[in-house]
């Protein structure tokens, strides 16, 4: 719940680093990664010891926390107005041809991203992972560090979060603390659950549903609310694992019938 | 040897253990049993690192276990099973079983995460070793890509076992295993357990089933309200007085 405060901090070092230390825009970006993953382990220390609704409450008020610094310590990052701005990308001072090609570093950066979250997913790490959400007590028996495992996804969580930060700083060029507001993080949570809560695919497919959906509804303007409000009641009620796990459901279901559906067709 | 010294625990007013003492012997295959209520469980959380004792000692060969938070217990060398099921239950079978091989992989953070053939090496021995152990404890093959958490009762237990020797113990603390089996279920672990003591592992065993400990065990405490009444051989614990009265003959009034 606390996703754009790590996407803020991520965008804000991304700007402030180039604009006012001169530093590398690549460099900038790499460096809000790192420093929103720095804050996302201290934050996950004392968060450790909370579970489920506590844990969701406490990351929910470390959001709104920093959404309003964000707001009003403008001399560092412009508040709502004027907000901050951030010169144009380049990488180690080759600048692209054509602004639109940073299109192509987000798109690196994704592709990174995915590779790096699945190997987790299917390494030791993503096992002790599923298993403590099970389990801790079984976790902590088979040798899981319950706390350090918790504390190295949160961490990682919040560097990806950052390091997009810093992307989308650069993709909008300026931007100011509205960005990072609540509804974000709860538009990133959208993501998540009707995509999938457990495959990389599915973080992607909800955020291009969640991106785009907006955009095609612009034409209906006062429906757009109630339409896209409805569609996720629908598909949490008919896929509350979300839709790529419910397609390949589905898929298993059509192509592997049991022989006994076999007869009666 | 695995000491257990002096060691009290009371919850408020309650004394769940009242001083006990116990010597647990490397490579056999020993067994605690006792009414509801003896301490047995508190024992076993003390003896695992979950909950504190209030005084006394807990050493292993000669050093303290005491303080030492329960993923630490595991690289000891010191397993443990538990009286309510904790399974993973969304995972297939065996990967519960894989999931034991956690401390044995070394692999480090980066090259888990760049997915390099070290680490994908070593998720594949985990698979390999899950399934020599689902066969040392004959889990049926056809079961092994279930989720776990929907196999009968009986086979969630092997599971269990299976995931506790996969961490390679030493010791293995077993909390009640033939809770909510049958008789044939109960009759086939009493083997399994007799085989697993056979390879050289300390078995400590939890139990309420007199007779599948007596048949089993090398040394045998009996327990009630939270002291050691008796200690012996399985022959010699049978004819003590004072385990009748305690708890062989309240077993029978039922």
């Amino acid at each position: 719940m606390a996703q754009a405060a790590f996407v803020g901090i991520g965008a804000y070092t991304a700007a402030l680093a180039t604009d006012r230390l001169h530093l590398d825009h690549t460099f900038s970006i790499l460096l809000g990664g790192l420093l929103a993953m720095t804050v996302g382990w201290l934050l996950s220390r004392p968060l450790s010891r909370l579970s489920e609704l506590y844990l969701a409450m406490a990351t929910l008020a470390f959001g709104i926390v920093t959404y309003i610094v964000f707001a009003n310590v403008s001399v560092i990052t412009g508040g709502l107005d004027p907000g901050i701005t951030i010169s144009r990308f380049s990488i180690f001072g080759y600048r692209l041809p054509r602004s639109n090609d940073f299109f192509w570093v987000c798109w690196g950066a994704l592709v990174l991203s995915a590779f790096i979250a699945s190997n987790l997913a299917s390494s030791k790490t993503g096992r002790a992972l599923r298993a403590l959400k099970m389990s801790e007590a079984a976790a902590a028996s088979v040798g899981i560090a319950v706390v350090k495992e918790k504390a190295f996804v949160f961490a990682m969580g919040a560097f990806f979060a950052g390091l997009s930060g810093g992307l989308f700083a650069n993709v909008s060029r300026s931007f100011n603390a509205a960005s990072f507001n609540f509804n974000y993080s709860i538009d990133l949570l959208m993501m998540v659950i009707i995509g999938s809560l457990s495959r990389v695919s599915g973080a992607i497919l909800g955020a291009l549903i969640i991106t785009l959906l907006p955009m095609v509804l612009d034409n209906f303007e006062h429906g757009k609310t109630l339409f896209f409000g409805i569609l996720i009641i629908v598909i949490i009620r008919f896929a509350p694992e979300g839709l790529i796990d419910t397609a390949v459901k589905l898929a298993v279901r059509l192509f592997r019938r049991p022989p006994s559906a076999q007869k009666v067709s | 040897m695995l000491q257990i010294i002096n060691v009290k625990k009371s919850f408020g007013g309650v004394h769940a253990l009242r001083s006990v003492d116990m010597e647990l012997i490397p490579g056999k295959l020993t067994s605690v049993i006792g009414p509801n209520g003896a301490g047995k469980s508190s024992l076993m959380n003390v003896i695992s690192g979950f909950t504190k004792p209030t005084a006394g000692d807990v050493l292993l060969d000669a050093r303290t276990l005491l303080g030492l938070p329960p993923h630490e217990m595991c690289g000891l060398g010191i397993a443990r099973t538990f009286q309510n099921l904790q399974m993973f239950s969304h995972m297939p079978a065996w990967e519960v079983a894989a999931s034991g091989c956690f401390r044995l992989q070394s692999a480090s953070r980066i090259s888990d995460l760049l997915g390099l053939p070290s680490s994908r090496a070593e998720m594949r021995r985990s698979e390999e070793r899950a399934h020599e152990l689902l066969d040392f404890v004959a889990f049926e093959q056809a079961w092994r890509e279930r989720r776990a958490g929907d196999l009968p009762y009986g086979l969630q237990r092997k599971l269990e076992i299976s995931r506790a020797l996969a961490t390679s113990p030493k010791w293995l603390l077993l909390d009640e295993p033939a809770a909510g089996l049958n008789t044939a279920e109960t009759a086939a672990l009493g083997k399994l357990l007799k085989k697993i003591s056979s390879t050289g592992v300390s078995l400590v065993l939890i139990e309420h089933d007199l007779d599948l400990v007596l048949e089993i065990s090398d040394e045998v405490y009996v327990m009630d309200a939270g002291s050691v009444i008796a200690r012996g051989g399985p022959a010699q614990i049978r004819e003590d007085p004072k385990v009748i009265a305690a708890y062989i003959g309240a077993d029978s009034d039922e």
